[in-house]
């Protein structure tokens, strides 16, 4: 079965569209205003051209000449050099009770990556930001303080807060001038791994260093199982070349289809993260992915790896994998047993698509290493290891949504793109490579035309089946008590489909199916991950009121609009 | 002079890309079977479907994604019409350069071969054997289709850079 694309002329307007009918992405507007209006307009940095992903090689397309993203070029810091700002130092533990403040400051630092002295951003100077541990349902104050040049706002990630201190500027707050601070409240109401960041051009302030785990202990023993070790890990991936940083844009965000995809593995904020171990010992990894769009396939050697946890709470039933699949902003819970004397990569192993090629090519990149030492663990905890748990908790929980995993659902989205106004030889090499895409891209395989798509050209979709309203014209409205089931759908017959990590804000869900076939291990989640040509069906549970975000975790897709809003009344 | 000549650059384009994005796509998930030589009329399917995952992309650890394969094909004749030894017909998959063969299993007409598949590209062969036993195909082939992802080709063959329009 073959499918047509019939929409031929659309496409001959769409690629005939000069700079003038480039459209603008509206619901990205004000986050662009904002950060005009405050003056981040010191371009720095030549426009320059990010190196190929590693091992790939593809020549420049013909007619890329002269051209360059519209954009003027970011680089935090104006020019200075480096050594006018502070040195960052790692991130420190901070553990909180309920009824604490904190004083969270988002400002510049220095770092040295590769050789290269560059200035980032950090809060409180570290980086990631300080490691937050509360006890579950705690509730902590924090004074969010904003010595950056442009406006930011913070955001709690997975945290089902109140809604006035979820973050997200235009819907919930005010962006946060220079200068300028705002008082958050903090409940955690669940146990687990959450993160938080700014939610303001985050393919910026997050990509430079503005990202922090909140780790929230459960009041319940034996909630994990016993490890000999537990291991905090924030997942990044930063773009450089022999310059420094690659410089961003003030007026839109570049990389606007794929995302920015970085060449230098951090953990924690370091390329050369290591880990030291004893024979036999088990280590539990909480597991954030914090990159603008990269998907890891983790993985460490050999070594088994048990499935625990989500972004919001364990798994019904613990299982073995090969690896970790992990998606911008999720969080997974992993502990894993090393058994042999050795050194052992981290490593994400995938099938890079070369788009030029059209080929395939095997790639391992290594973010870090376990150093197994030969004395064997004074404490073992292997058979507590090789039992796979069933979480009756979690399945007793899931059990009275159950009756809606058959029901038709209420609201359906489709996720889509819509590329206009790019110079006409990159719409004809992307026309070319229209006839498949994978389920999932793991590396920027198309460079060229990436680093060139801002988001003036490129608007990324979510579009409501049943209104035909898109992004931020749809508002969803539920009342408190709701479960909604949203359908969604990823769009494969676009010019350029891609997996998206969709995140709902303030309330937890379930996955009830993929594809039409029902899942058989279910956690509560705060992003979704939606391979290409893939459908997924979601449970919301709506006890959270308030008006919330929705959208894309690729920060890139985000600034290109893909967001909207549901509103959770109050109710009687 | 050179702007006339980038006029109709861009204008060679204009016609290009709607042509192309016309093409027909192949679905990403189906791959339609068609049979070889006097058994060309014969069509059939297998289906794709992302393996199960917690994660929500069934992948190996060196990152090939996961499928189960659905091969159906709903008529054939009978094996023996493709030789006299010809007993049953057996489902291959075998990656594109045919370096690498794996037997999914005997089919049978209107009831679906079942198996998996973790390649980056390749095809699904139907041939008819003696028995069901080999490891490699020895018998015709009697269908045949390619997997998505063989679609995928190298932009530097394409017709457009010879400056021609695409078939
Ligand atoms: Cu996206």
């Amino acid at each position: 079965m073959t499918i047509r694309l019939g929409v031929a002329a659309l496409i001959l307007l769409g690629s005939t569209a000069t700079p003038l009918l480039a459209q603008k992405p509206d619901s990205t507007k004000s986050a662009h205003e904002h950060m005009q209006h405050e003056g981040m307009n010191h371009g720095s940095g030549a426009n320059r051209m990010p190196p190929m992903p590693k091992g790939m090689k593809m020549p420049m397309i013909p007619g890329m000449e002269g051209i360059a993203p519209k954009m003027t070029p970011y680089l935090p810091g104006g020019g200075k050099d480096p050594a006018e700002f502070p040195l960052a130092s790692p991130r420190k533990l901070l553990d909180l009770k309920d009824g604490d403040s904190l004083d969270l400051t988002a400002g510049f630092v220095r770092r040295t990556l590769k050789g290269k002295d560059l200035v980032m951003y950090g809060f409180n100077g570290q980086y990631p930001g300080p490691l937050i541990r509360v006890r579950q349902s705690a509730t902590i104050t924090v004074r969010f303080v904003n010595q950056l040049d442009f406006p930011s706002a913070v955001h709690w990630h997975g945290i089902r807060l109140d809604n006035q201190f979820d973050g997200a500027p235009g819907v919930t707050q005010d962006p946060v001038p220079v200068g300028g601070q705002f008082i958050y409240r903090i409940h955690f109401p669940d146990p687990g791994i959450y993160w938080y960041h700014p939610h303001v051009r985050e393919d910026i302030q997050q990509d430079l260093g503005l990202y922090g785990n909140m780790v929230v202990e459960s009041g319940e023993a034996g909630y994990y199982n016993p490890v000999n070790d537990e291991q905090i890990l924030m997942l990044d991936d930063l773009l450089m070349d022999d310059e420094g940083i690659l410089p961003y844009g003030v007026e839109a965000a570049n990389y606007a289809i794929m995302g920015r995809f970085g060449n230098v593995f951090l953990v924690n904020g370091e390329p050369d993260y290591t880990l030291k171990v004893r024979k036999g010992e088990v280590v539990r990894f909480l597991l954030t992915n914090v990159a603008n769009t990269r998907t890891f396939n983790l993985s460490i050697g050999p070594n088994p790896i048990k499935l625990v946890g989500a972004d919001i709470s364990r798994f019904e039933r613990e299982e073995m994998v090969e690896s970790v699949v992990i998606a911008p902003a999720q969080r997974y819970v992993v502990e894993v047993k090393f058994d042999a004397p050795g050194t052992y990569a981290i490593t994400n192993q995938v099938q890079a698509l070369n788009n030029f090629l059209g080929e395939f090519q095997y790639t391992v990149d290594t973010l870090g290493t376990v150093v197994v030492g030969p004395e064997p663990t004074t404490r073992s905890h292997a058979r507590e290891f090789a039992a796979l748990r069933q979480v009756k908790a979690v399945s007793a929980e899931v059990e009275p949504y159950r009756r809606h995993f058959d029901r038709a659902p209420d609201k359906e989205l489709l996720l889509t793109v819509n590329i206009q106004g790019l110079p006409i030889t990159l719409t004809a090499f992307m026309s070319v490579d229209t006839m498949y895409f994978p389920p999932q891209e793991w590396v920027d395989g198309m460079r060229d035309m990436n680093w060139v798509a801002t988001t003036r050209e490129v608007r990324w979709i979510m579009r409501d089946l049943q209104t035909k309203k898109e992004n931020m014209d749809i508002v969803w409205d539920f009342k408190r008590g709701d479960v909604i089931k949203v359908r969604m759908t990823n769009d494969p017959l676009s010019m350029h489909p891609m997996s998206h990590p969709i995140h709902f804000h303030g309330q937890r869900m379930l996955i009830t199916a993929r594809n039409g076939i029902p899942e058989d291990n279910l956690a509560w989640r705060d992003t979704i991950l939606l391979p290409v040509g893939q459908t997924v069906d979601l449970l919301i549970e709506a006890t959270n009121p308030g008006k919330w975000m929705a959208h894309c975790h690729i920060a890139e897709h985000l600034e290109a609009g893909m967001m909207m809003v549901f509103n959770v009344a109050r109710g009687g | 002079m050179r702007s006339t000549a980038s006029f109709i650059g861009r204008l060679r384009w204009l016609i290009i890309v709607p042509l192309l994005l016309a093409s027909d796509r192949p679905d990403l998930y189906l791959i339609p079977l068609k049979g070889t030589g006097p058994s060309s009329r014969l069509v059939g399917t297998a289906k794709l479907t992302p393996a199960r995952s917690p994660f929500g992309v069934a992948t190996t650890r060196d990152g090939q994604f996961l499928f189960n394969v659905d091969v159906d094909v709903p008529t054939l004749p009978p094996p023996t019409s493709y030789g006299p030894t010809a007993t049953v017909f057996v489902v291959w998959i075998a990656s594109a350069q045919l370096d690498r063969i794996e037997k999914l299993g005997p089919l049978v007409p209107g009831v679906a071969t079942k198996g998996r598949v973790a390649m980056p590209k390749f095809m699904v062969v139907i041939t008819a054997e003696p028995d069901a036993k080999g490891t490699k195909w020895t018998g015709p082939i009697v269908m045949r289709g390619n997997s998505p992802s063989s679609y995928l080709t190298n932009f530097s063959g394409h017709t457009m850079f010879n400056g021609g329009v695409p078939q």
